[in-house]
């Protein structure tokens, strides 16, 4: 890990990886929406309507990892002070918002015609609800102050105190009595989805992994440049100046 | 330390205006509720709105709780004492907390009477809100350390707090759910102590962190 802190040696590895990671993303999504859509079979009670699982699980996992990923980068940044974590972490927050806000939105699709309701306020939804709320105090934030560092140490702190929301979340279908039913997939307690169902179910997930990546390569490396370009502007003014 | 305690508590009393304000705030949108809203509901509700509401004004009050020192540079002089800043914050904190609870607890009997409740709701009510009010005054500061000096801080600090608050707001809602329908009361309290007893011991060195970054 120590190798890729030096920005120059993370953005030429990024580059080269970038086209590869991108590709695999488009193909695994392919594929996925294909066997999702037309391959896998309808639920016996949900009838098609299930195939909304396909987005929403997918998103629901990439909402909470990114969010878990910012913590962890936020500590990074906060103990070593390398700003490419800083970097690293502010770039996909917007990517985890929008993750978080597809989860809420497919999830309302998918309770409208199955539980009668879009939207309850039961322990899971409420704390998703939480989560968005969360990324954007973290954008808005980010963007209030006029030193960089500044308002990066405090978006991390600020990351770090949410965190406390992540577990909440995962286990709030389990210590409350809520709509939402538990998780299917469990690596401790087992596979409760039949195949035909979880085969293109972790084509998707892996497709929305590597699509994460892509983008969040693509906005550290579109941050890194806007960074060097104020550097070099002020640079520019100071010579003027003397 | 009971003098700092007392030298703090004074500064805050001394603020009447603010207080009066807060008393105002929760005093007269009560009062619109009750005109409004008909008298089953409020029956039924009474106490959720009132305590909701005292939530919303002591939020309300969190961002002044460092900006006039800061402005008037004396939280620079007591930053100078390294070891004891964290300390020192919590006195502040607990001192505001004072102050917020006592007027509370000013508002809370006209509240009641307003919103058609018994009186013997306000010692329960009073000790629930003061419960929770530690863990938001406390909270309060991290966060008003994080945003001091911005521009648009007291917006900022209300949206960034109401999040990282609803578990304590469900906990100490479930003590009050439990109160009126006579069920025990042991299981959301002690939720409600813990999350209070993690923010009290745990923020004061987060927030003297912040502020001594802040202030360099």
């Amino acid at each position: 890990m120590h190798y890729f802190a030096n920005p120059t040696r993370f953005s030429k590895f990024s580059k080269a990886v970038w086209p590869y990671i991108t590709a695999l993303a488009f193909i695994l999504l392919g594929a996925g929406f294909y066997s999702a859509l037309m391959v896998a079979p309808p639920d016996y009670q949900q009838g098609e309507a299930v195939r909304i699982m396909y987005v929403h699980v997918p998103s629901a996992w990439l909402a909470m990892g990114i969010y878990s990923l910012i913590g962890a980068l936020s500590a990074l940044y906060l103990i070593y002070r390398h700003p490419l974590a800083a970097i690293a972490a502010e770039s996909a927050a917007p990517i985890g918002a929008c993750f978080t806000a597809l989860t809420l939105i497919t999830g309302m699709i998918w309770g409208k015609p199955m539980w009668g309701t879009a939207w309850v306020w039961d322990a899971r939804l409420t704390s998703v609800l939480i989560l968005l709320f969360l990324y954007l105090g973290y954008i808005a934030l980010l963007n209030s102050f006029n030193q960089e560092e500044r308002g990066s140490r405090a978006a991390a702190i600020l990351a770090l105190i949410g965190f406390i929301n992540i577990p909440v979340i995962k286990f709030s279908v389990e210590w409350w009595n809520t709509l939402h039913q538990p998780a299917s997939i469990n690596p401790f307690k087992g596979i409760h989805i039949d195949p035909a169902m979880f085969g293109p179910l972790l084509m998707m997930g892996a497709g929305f992994l590597f699509y994460f990546i892509s983008i969040w390569l693509l906005a550290i490396a579109g941050k890194m440049a806007a960074r060097k370009k104020m550097r070099l502007r002020q640079q520019q003014l100071w010579k003027l100046e003397s | 330390m009971m003098s700092l305690l007392s030298l703090e508590l004074r500064q805050n009393l001394r603020q009447t205006g603010e207080w009066l304000q807060l008393l105002g705030f929760l005093l007269l949108s009560l009062f619109l509720l009750s005109w409004f809203l008909p008298v089953d509901v409020l029956a039924a509700h009474g106490i959720a709105f009132i305590y909701v509401i005292a939530i919303l004004a002591s939020l309300l009050s969190m961002d002044r709780l460092f900006t006039s020192d800061w402005e008037d540079g004396s939280l620079d002089l007591m930053l100078l004492d390294e070891r004891g800043f964290a300390c020192r914050i919590a006195i502040r904190v607990f001192a505001f907390w004072l102050a917020l609870a006592g007027s509370l607890a000013i508002a809370l009997a006209p509240a009641l009477m307003v919103m058609q409740q018994p009186l013997s709701w306000f010692w329960p009510l009073l000790g629930v809100m003061g419960l929770a009010a530690l863990a938001i005054v406390f909270w309060g500061a991290l966060l008003s350390s994080l945003t001091l000096g911005l521009k648009g801080a007291h917006y900022l600090l209300f949206i960034l707090l109401l999040p990282l608050l609803l578990p304590i707001l469900i906990f100490s809602l479930g003590i009050l759910e439990a109160l009126g329908q006579g069920l025990p009361v042991t299981g959301p309290l002690l939720l409600t102590a813990a999350f209070c007893l993690a923010s009290v011991t745990l923020s004061p060195f987060l927030t003297a962190g912040v502020l001594r970054f802040t202030l360099q």
